[in-house]
């Protein structure tokens, strides 16, 4: 076999381009500091990047961000849901197999979510999501999780304008509830609803945010309500949490701890 | 660096787009399509790997987009939210006129699309995230020049005669006469410019005065006619004016 050497420059170029999209804009000299390279080296290498249209400037200052050729990558993918779900896939099927339960993944589109990927639960009874459904916002933990990493004014613009329909006893009822648990949900990291949407489903939601805090969606775990009690919610809590985590780890770029340990639920 | 330097990382990229463009490529075929020899091809490809750009399929040995390329194009996505906002008026759009509607922005001598919405009907325009045409061609395109400052705009003019419209001198004027137009009627029509049997309407989405994106509205040419052109130019510029009332 012919012994495989990288090539040093292209190692750099690939480094900036990282550090680029690992932040919502940075300077050229925190490229610099990062990277360790001279100025000049630094600034002939960027101006390759942009000259590619995979970097451009942005604003006065200026600040570097990603360019549209980035989009190039991932041409033949139908949406920027899709590309999300590819990138999930592998840590919801994980956590599909630790927890035996429906994994989702919901966005959120206006006054409701949708549903763009889904690894079905093992067990005899699972719950079943479409993908491509759209659901109501103000009931079930992703709705929570969804609108408790929005910015504040826009859930503050969001919240009175939700139906509020019924669906169970514990569906939330009006803008007020429905922030008293945004506000216990930000606090612990994750959602949970018990039979919010349907009396019989519980669900546990976590966020996926990107570098700077943006929350892309919400990670959530449902099954039937009765295996959502006591010691194995804890596990489900910190599984789940731990999964989205592992999706927001692979918008940032963090390569340690990418491969998640396929173990046991009592193993987390 | 040096001058091979920056043709190293030229030809990653050109890798890397091709790669993507494909699906899944192995060494010996990139070399053969990029005219590259097959070390210079695996040095790349390990750099691409160590980084999870791409990654090699086990079983066909074959390599395709890794990790770190959908983690950039997401990037992209939310390092612009201008353009994610306007994802919205994009939507409501393509439930209006049932045709497929698209946003661009400039790239260069190009445009690229970074958002669309498909048309729900079977005959359709078909338009790819991440699709690059020339800029010159087509409504969006010509809209994307139209609103650029006027010092860019002499610029971008100047390298597409250099570079692009060469062999065909007059284009120039034509172009120069056809933006003053397009600005004062508020939007751009193509009739089967970039290809045939396609019409397509384009607008400027406008933030703080400048065009942070073209909205492009495209379908058959004949079902574009029956909606009517200026009908469908006057409804996609007010739903873009009734969009901005709720982003303000």
């Amino acid at each position: 076999m012919t012994r495989h050497y990288s090539i040093q420059v292209v190692d750099r170029a690939l480094e900036m381009l990282d550090l680029i999209a690992s932040a919502s804009g940075v300077s050229f000299r925190s490229l610099v500091e990062a990277t360790g390279l001279s100025a000049s080296t630094a600034r002939r290498l960027l101006r390759v990047l942009v000259d590619l249209g995979v970097v451009e400037r942005m604003g006065g200052e200026p600040l570097y961000v990603l360019g549209p050729r980035t989009l190039e990558f991932v041409a033949g993918t139908a949406s920027y849901d899709r590309v999300l779900a590819e990138l999930a896939d592998g840590a919801m099927n994980c956590l599909r197999d630790k927890t035996e339960e429906t994994v989702s993944l919901y966005v959120r589109e206006g006054k409701h979510r949708v549903c763009v990927h889904r690894s079905e639960g093992l067990g005899a009874v699972y719950q079943v999501v479409e993908v491509g459904q759209k659901l109501p916002l103000h009931c079930g933990a992703s709705g929570k999780v969804l609108l408790a990493w929005m910015p504040d004014h826009e859930r503050a613009a969001v919240l009175p304008q939700l139906d509020y329909e019924r669906f169970s006893p514990t569906t939330p009822t009006g803008p007020e509830e429905l922030e008293a648990q945004i506000v216990a949900a930000r606090a612990e990291g994750v959602a949970i609803s018990f039979g919010e949407r349907d009396p019989d489903i519980a669900s546990v939601a976590a966020p996926v945010l990107t570098p700077d805090g943006q929350c892309l969606a919400a990670l959530s775990c449902s099954g039937p309500i009765q295996r959502f009690l006591g010691e194995r919610l804890a596990q489900v809590k910190r599984a789940t949490k731990q999964a989205a985590d592992e999706i927001s780890g692979l918008l940032a770029g963090r390569r340690e701890g990418i491969a998640q340990a396929a173990g046991p639920l009592n193993d987390v | 660096m040096k001058e091979d330097g920056t043709r190293s990382v030229h030809r990653a990229f050109d890798i890397m787009f091709l790669i993507a463009q494909e699906g899944q490529c192995g060494v010996t075929e990139i070399a053969r399509k990029l005219e590259i020899n097959k070390t210079s091809v695996s040095k790349t490809l390990r750099s691409c790997e160590d980084r999870g750009v791409i990654v090699q399929e086990p079983g066909t040995r074959r390599y395709q987009m890794g990790p770190r390329a959908y983690a950039w194009a997401l990037a992209y996505r939310w390092q612009h939210p201008e353009l994610r906002r306007a994802e919205a008026v994009v939507r409501r759009l393509r439930d209006k006129t049932q045709e497929t509607v698209s946003l661009y922005v400039r790239s260069g001598l190009w445009r690229v699309c970074v958002y669309r919405e498909e048309s729900p009907r079977s005959l359709r325009r078909v338009i790819g995230l991440g699709s690059r045409f020339p800029l010159h061609l087509g409504a969006a395109g010509k809209v994307l020049i139209a609103w650029l400052p006027a010092k860019e705009q002499g610029s971008v003019l100047a390298a597409l005669e250099n570079e692009v419209l060469g062999d065909t001198p007059w284009m120039k004027d034509t172009l120069s006469a056809e933006l003053a137009v397009i600005r004062k009627m508020g939007y751009a029509v193509s009739s089967g410019e970039r290809e045939h049997g396609v019409t397509a309407i384009a607008v400027p989405i406008l933030v703080d005065g400048a065009c942070v994106a073209a909205l492009s509205c495209s379908g058959p040419a004949s079902r574009i006619a029956a909606h009517g052109i200026d009908q469908l130019a006057a409804e996609i510029m007010a739903t873009v004016a009734e969009w901005k009332e709720t982003v303000r």
